[in-house]
C-alpha cells in the first residue's frame, strides 16, 4: 500500500466532517492553551519574588489538576459523539474491504493530527496569550507587573504530555467503540428505530428525591463549618439529580402534556411537544450538563468576585485597627491579669518608641471553652467534646467569658453583675433563655448585650463554630471550676486569649515595620512562659494576602468559567447540529402532510426555546438555592455582606444569560441551515 | 368539467451549474374525472413520479397548468400551499412518511391538527374510516411496532381523513411484500368504490389493473392508455403487460 496512505484518509475524513471537527479541534486547542497559561502562571515561577503572590499562584496551581481533569472528561465525551457519527462511514470502509486494524490505523493518524494541531496552536495561543493573563493576574492581585515577555520550557513540555495522554485515552475508547461492531450495524447504526421512552416515574421521582434533599441540605446547613463538610454532599445530590430529572423529569412532563388533548392536539405544541418527548432520552443528559456547567460558572463567579468586590471590607471587618496582637494560653493561671497588663504596657511603649501616636487602643482577655450547645436554655455540655472522635459541628459552640470590668472599660458601658448571674451575647438573640449552663456551672441571665459577636472579637466571624459571650462578675473565680475538663488529646479544654488593638497614624511601611518589632518583643516577654500561640499583625501586611488570595481566586475562576462556557457552547451546537440532521427528514415529511414553511418555523422556535430555556431556567434556581450555602462559606473568609453576594450572583445570571442568548442565537442558525 | 385537468406540462431540470438541462416531462395532458381511479405507469426514470409531484404542488412545472376542481395550482400563492395540500390532497408515498415520533393515530391526526381542528371532530372521524381500514387496534402503536402493511393502512388513513378532493398515490405497493400489496390494492378500490378519485403512480402491473384507467409514460410524454371497462382484473393484467411489451420494444402505437 502506499506509503502516507491512512493519514491521508484521515484527513479527508476529517475535511467531509469539518461541521462536526472544526469545532473539536477549537475545543481542544482552547483547553491546551488555557491549560499552559495556568500552569505557567502557577509552576513556571515568574511569578517569584511578588509579595503576597503566594496564595495566588498555589490557587492556579491547584487549577491545572481541574483544568486537566476537566479537558479529559469533556474532550472523551465530546469524541465520542464524533466518532457515533460517523460509524456508517466505517461500515462502509470495512464492506470495501478494510478490516478493524485497517479503520484503527486511520482513527490513529486522525488522533495523532489532532493531538499534533491542537497542541501547535494551543500552545502559540497560550504563549502568545500567556503575558496578556499574566497582566491580568497581577492586576487582580495588586502586585508589580514584570515588562519582559518569556516562555516556560517546562509548561511546553507539561502541556504536551497531558494532553498526549488525554488522547491516548481517546484513542483506545474510540478502538473500542468500532471494535464489535459488524459492518452492516455501522451502517445503519443511526437509522435503528428508537423506541419513544416511556414516562419512567421511578427514575424521575428518585431524581427529585435526590435534588430536594440537595437543596433541603442547601437551605439547611447552619453553620459555616458544617456548610463547608455538606456542600460537597449537597453538590453531589444537585449533580444526580439534575441528570435524573432532567433525563426522566421531561419525559414525565410531555407525557403529561400528551394526555391533555386540549393542550397537545394543538399545531403549535403537537409537533414540538411529542418530538422533545422522544428525544429527552437521549439530550436529557446533554441538557443536564449544559445546566450544571452553567450553574458551576454562576457559582463560581458570583462567590469569587463577591470575595474580590469586597476585600476590603472583608479586611476591615478582621483587622478593625492598624495593629493588633494576640496571645493565647491552655488552662487556669492567676498570674495572667498581670501579664496582660504587662504585654500591654510593653507594646505601648515600643509602638511609641517607633513615633507611632498609639489610639482607639482596645485591650481585653477572657476565658473560652468549647462544648455541645443543646436546647433553647442554653446547654453547654462540656463532656461530648471529650468522648467523641467524631464532632457534630453543627452543635459545636465556643463559650467566651469576660469579667464585667473589661467589657465596661472597653465598650464605656457600667453594667454591674452580681455573682452567679450573666450577661449574654451570641449571634442569634433568640436563642437566650433564662438560664444558661456550662458544664456543671448555672448562671442566671441578668440581660444580653447589645454589641454584636464580631464587635467583641473581630477573628469570631471567621471561627468555625458559633461565639457565645458570657460577661460574669469575676472571671478569674468562674474560670477555676473548669481547669478539670480535659480534650481527648488530655490538653486542657479552657482557653485564655487575649487581644490588643490599636491604631498609629504611620504609614503602611511604618504599620509592618511595627508590626514585626512587636512580634519580637511579645516573643521576648512570653518565650518559655508556656504560651501555646502569640503574634502580632498589622492590617496593611494582611491586605497584600487577603488581595492576592482573594484576586488568584477571582482569576481562576474567570479563567475556569470561560472553559466551562465553551464546553457549553461546544455541547449546545453539538446537540443542535444532530439533531438537525434529525429533524430534516422530519420536517421534509411534515411539508408533504401539509405543515407550512410557517408552522414549521414556529414549531421549531417554539421547541428550541423550551428546551434552551430549561438548562439557564434550572441553573438559575440551583444558583438561588444554593446562594445562603455559599454565604456561609464566604463566612469562613470573614465575608459577612449577603447583600453584595446578591448583586453579584444577580450581575453573573443575566452576564450569563446574554452570553447565553447569543450562543442560542448562532447556533440555532446551524440548525436551520440544515433543517431548510 | 373534469376534477383534475393537467395541461401541456413541462418540467426541464437543470444540472447545478447552468449545464446540461434534462428534460423529465415532455408535453403531459390528461384529465382526470371525478370518482375514477386512475393508474400512471412507466418504467424508472419516465419522469411519473415528477408528474405526481407537480399534481401534488411538491414541485413545480416550468410550463403548464394544473387545474384540481377549478383551481389552478400556479395561482395558490407560495405560503398557502401547504394549506392548500393539506385542505385538498390526500398523499400516499411508496415509504409511508410516517414520523417515527408519533403513535399511529397521532400520525393520522397530524393533518387536521395542522388545520386547526378540534379532538372530538378528529376522533369521531377516525371513528368513521379506521374499521373499514383494518387499523382500530393498532392505533397507539409507534410505526417501527407494526408491519409495512400496516404502517401504508395507517398512511392512507392519513390521506383519507381529510376527506381530500384526490388522493394522490406515489407507488404505495413499492415497499411491501405481496400480500400486503393485495390487501392493499383491495383497500384502494374499496376506497374508489366510497366515490374517492385516486391517482396512482406505479410500475406494478397487478397494481394498474386495479385501477379503472392506466395512463402510460414514457420518456416524459402520455405514450398511451386503456381503460378497463367491463374487464375483469386479470384481463386486465393482459391488456397492460402487451402494452408494457411494445413499449419495451419500443414500438409504435
Amino acid at each position: 500500500m502506499k506509503a502516507g496512505f491512512y493519514p491521508r484518509m484521515a484527513v479527508s475524513g476529517m475535511r467531509r466532517n469539518g461541521r462536526l471537527y472544526a469545532p473539536y479541534i477549537a475545543t481542544c486547542i482552547l483547553m491546551e492553551a488555557m491549560y499552559y497559561i495556568l500552569h505557567f502562571l502557577g509552576f513556571s515561577g515568574v511569578m517569584n519574588g511578588m509579595p503576597g503572590g503566594r496564595t495566588a499562584v498555589d490557587m492556579l496551581g491547584m487549577g491545572t489538576y481541574v483544568m486537566a481533569l476537566f479537558a479529559a472528561i469533556f474532550l472523551f465525551y465530546t469524541q465520542s459523539t464524533l466518532i457515533r457519527g460517523r460509524k456508517k462511514e466505517f461500515g462502509l470502509y470495512s464492506i470495501l474491504g478494510m478490516n478493524r486494524r485497517n479503520i484503527g490505523r486511520i482513527l490513529f493518524w486522525e488522533t495523532c493530527i489532532i493531538w499534533a494541531v491542537s497542541t501547535t496552536g494551543g500552545l502559540i495561543a497560550g504563549i502568545g496569550l500567556s503575558k496578556l493573563a499574566e497582566l491580568g493576574f497581577t492586576k487582580l492581585i495588586a502586585v508589580p507587573t514584570r515588562y519582559s515577555f518569556s516562555i516556560s520550557g517546562a509548561s511546553v513540555v507539561m502541556t504536551m504530555l497531558v494532553f498526549a495522554v488525554i488522547f491516548v485515552l481517546i484513542y483506545l475508547n474510540s478502538l473500542r467503540q468500532i471494535r464489535f461492531a459488524r459492518p452492516t450495524q455501522l451502517i445503519r447504526a443511526d437509522k435503528a428505530g428508537e423506541k419513544p421512552p416511556k414516562a419512567n416515574w421511578a427514575v424521575g421521582i428518585t431524581g427529585l428525591l435526590f435534588l430536594g434533599s440537595g437543596y433541603y441540605i442547601a437551605l439547611k446547613i447552619e453553620q459555616p463549618m458544617s456548610a463547608f463538610l455538606w456542600f460537597f454532599v449537597a453538590v453531589i445530590l444537585v449533580v444526580i439529580g439534575t441528570y435524573l430529572t432532567l433525563i426522566a423529569g421531561s419525559v414525565i412532563l410531555c407525557r403529561l402534556l400528551q394526555k391533555n388533548r386540549k393542550f397537545y392536539y394543538r399545531a403549535d405544541h403537537f409537533v414540538s411537544v411529542s418530538s422533545m418527548a422522544y428525544r429527552m432520552k437521549r439530550n436529557g443528559a446533554g441538557l443536564a450538563s449544559i445546566c450544571l456547567l452553567l450553574t458551576s460558572v454562576l457559582v463560581m463567579m458570583s462567590s469569587t468576585s463577591a470575595l474580590y468586590t469586597g476585600s476590603e471590607e472583608c479586611l476591615n471587618a478582621r483587622y478593625p485597627n492598624e495593629i493588633g496582637a494576640f496571645a493565647c494560653k491552655y488552662g487556669y493561671d492567676e498570674t495572667l491579669p498581670s501579664q496582660a497588663a504587662r504585654m500591654d504596657a510593653i507594646l505601648k511603649a515600643a509602638a511609641e518608641e517607633e513615633g507611632a501616636d498609639v489610639h482607639n487602643n482596645y485591650t481585653y482577655s477572657e476565658y473560652s471553652i468549647s462544648g455541645y450547645f443543646e436546647n433553647s436554655c442554653l446547654q453547654v455540655t462540656l463532656n461530648s467534646l471529650t468522648d467523641m472522635a467524631f464532632i457534630d459541628y453543627d452543635k459545636v459552640a465556643q463559650i467566651m467569658f469576660i469579667d464585667v470590668s473589661d467589657y465596661n472599660r472597653v465598650f464605656g458601658h457600667d453594667a454591674e453583675v452580681e455573682p452567679g448571674q450573666a450577661l449574654v451575647g451570641t449571634a442569634k438573640k433568640s436563642e437566650i433563655g433564662d438560664v444558661i449552663t456550662v458544664g456543671d456551672v448555672s448562671f442566671d441571665v441578668a440581660g444580653r448585650i447589645d454589641e454584636s459577636v464580631t464587635e467583641i472579637d473581630p477573628t469570631a466571624g471567621g471561627a468555625a463554630s458559633p461565639t457565645i459571650f458570657v460577661i460574669v462578675n469575676d472571671v478569674d473565680e468562674v474560670a477555676q471550676a473548669f481547669t478539670d475538663y480535659r480534650d481527648y488529646n488530655g490538653e486542657p479544654m479552657l482557653a485564655w486569649f487575649w487581644y490588643c488593638r490599636f491604631d498609629t497614624g504611620l504609614d503602611a511601611d511604618g504599620q509592618i515595620a511595627l508590626a514585626s518589632t512587636l512580634s519580637k518583643k511579645l516573643g521576648e516577654e512570653l518565650k518559655g512562659k508556656g504560651f501555646s500561640n502569640y503574634y502580632c499583625e498589622s492590617h496593611e501586611a494582611e491586605r497584600d494576602d487577603f488581595v492576592s488570595t482573594f484576586g488568584g481566586l477571582f482569576f481562576l475562576g474567570i479563567l475556569l468559567s470561560m472553559i466551562f462556557l465553551v464546553s457549553c457552547v461546544v455541547i449546545i451546537y453539538y446537540k443542535q447540529v444532530s439533531e438537525g440532521f434529525e429533524d430534516q427528514a422530519r420536517f421534509e415529511i411534515m411539508q408533504k402532510v401539509g405543515m407550512t414553511e410557517e408552522d414549521i418555523r414556529k414549531s421549531i422556535n417554539s421547541q428550541m426555546l423550551t428546551v434552551f430555556m430549561i438548562p439557564i431556567a434550572v441553573a438559575g434556581l440551583h444558583l438561588l438555592v444554593v446562594l445562603p450555602l455559599v454565604n456561609k462559606l464566604l463566612m469562613l473568609f470573614a465575608l459577612f455582606d449577603f447583600p453584595r453576594l446578591l448583586i453579584c450572583a444577580a450581575v453573573c445570571f443575566l452576564l450569563c444569560g446574554l452570553f447565553y442568548g447569543v450562543i442560542y442565537k448562532l447556533t440555532s442558525n446551524a440548525y436551520y441551515k440544515i433543517v431548510s | 368539467m373534469s376534477l383534475l385537468e393537467a395541461k401541456n406540462i413541462r418540467k426541464v431540470y437543470k444540472t447545478r451549474f447552468g449545464g446540461a438541462s434534462v428534460e423529465a416531462l415532455k408535453n403531459v395532458s390528461f384529465t382526470v374525472e371525478k370518482g375514477e381511479y386512475v393508474a400512471i405507469m412507466g418504467e424508472s426514470g419516465s419522469g411519473k413520479t415528477t408528474l405526481l409531484n407537480i399534481i401534488a404542488a411538491l414541485d413545480k412545472a416550468t410550463e403548464g397548468t394544473v387545474i384540481l376542481d377549478g383551481m389552478d395550482l400556479a395561482k395558490v400563492r407560495d405560503r398557502d400551499i401547504a394549506g392548500f395540500r393539506r385542505d385538498n390532497l390526500g398523499y400516499v408515498f411508496q415509504d409511508f412518511n410516517l414520523l417515527d415520533t408519533f403513535p399511529l393515530e397521532d400520525n393520522i391526526y397530524l393533518p387536521l391538527v395542522l388545520a386547526g381542528r378540534k379532538p372530538d371532530e378528529m376522533q369521531e372521524r377516525l371513528g368513521r374510516i379506521a374499521p373499514s381500514l383494518g387499523i382500530e387496534d393498532i392505533l397507539k402503536k409507534y410505526p417501527y411496532e407494526v408491519s409495512g402493511g400496516q404502517k401504508q393502512r395507517a398512511a392512507v388513513a392519513r390521506a383519507l381523513i381529510t376527506d381530500p378532493r384526490i388522493i394522490l398515490a406515489d407507488e404505495p405497493t413499492g415497499a411491501l411484500d405481496s400480500k400486503s400489496s393485495d390487501e392493499l390494492l383491495e383497500l384502494f378500490k374499496k376506497v374508489n368504490q366510497t366515490g374517492q378519485t385516486i391517482l396512482m403512480v406505479t410500475h406494478s402491473t397487478k397494481a394498474a389493473s386495479n385501477a379503472s384507467r392506466v395512463l402510460f409514460i414514457k420518456d416524459g410524454t402520455i405514450f398511451h392508455q386503456i381503460y378497463k371497462g367491463d374487464c375483469s382484473d386479470n384481463q386486465m393484467y393482459q391488456k397492460i403487460s402487451d402494452t408494457l411489451t411494445l413499449l419495451a420494444q419500443g414500438g409504435e402505437q
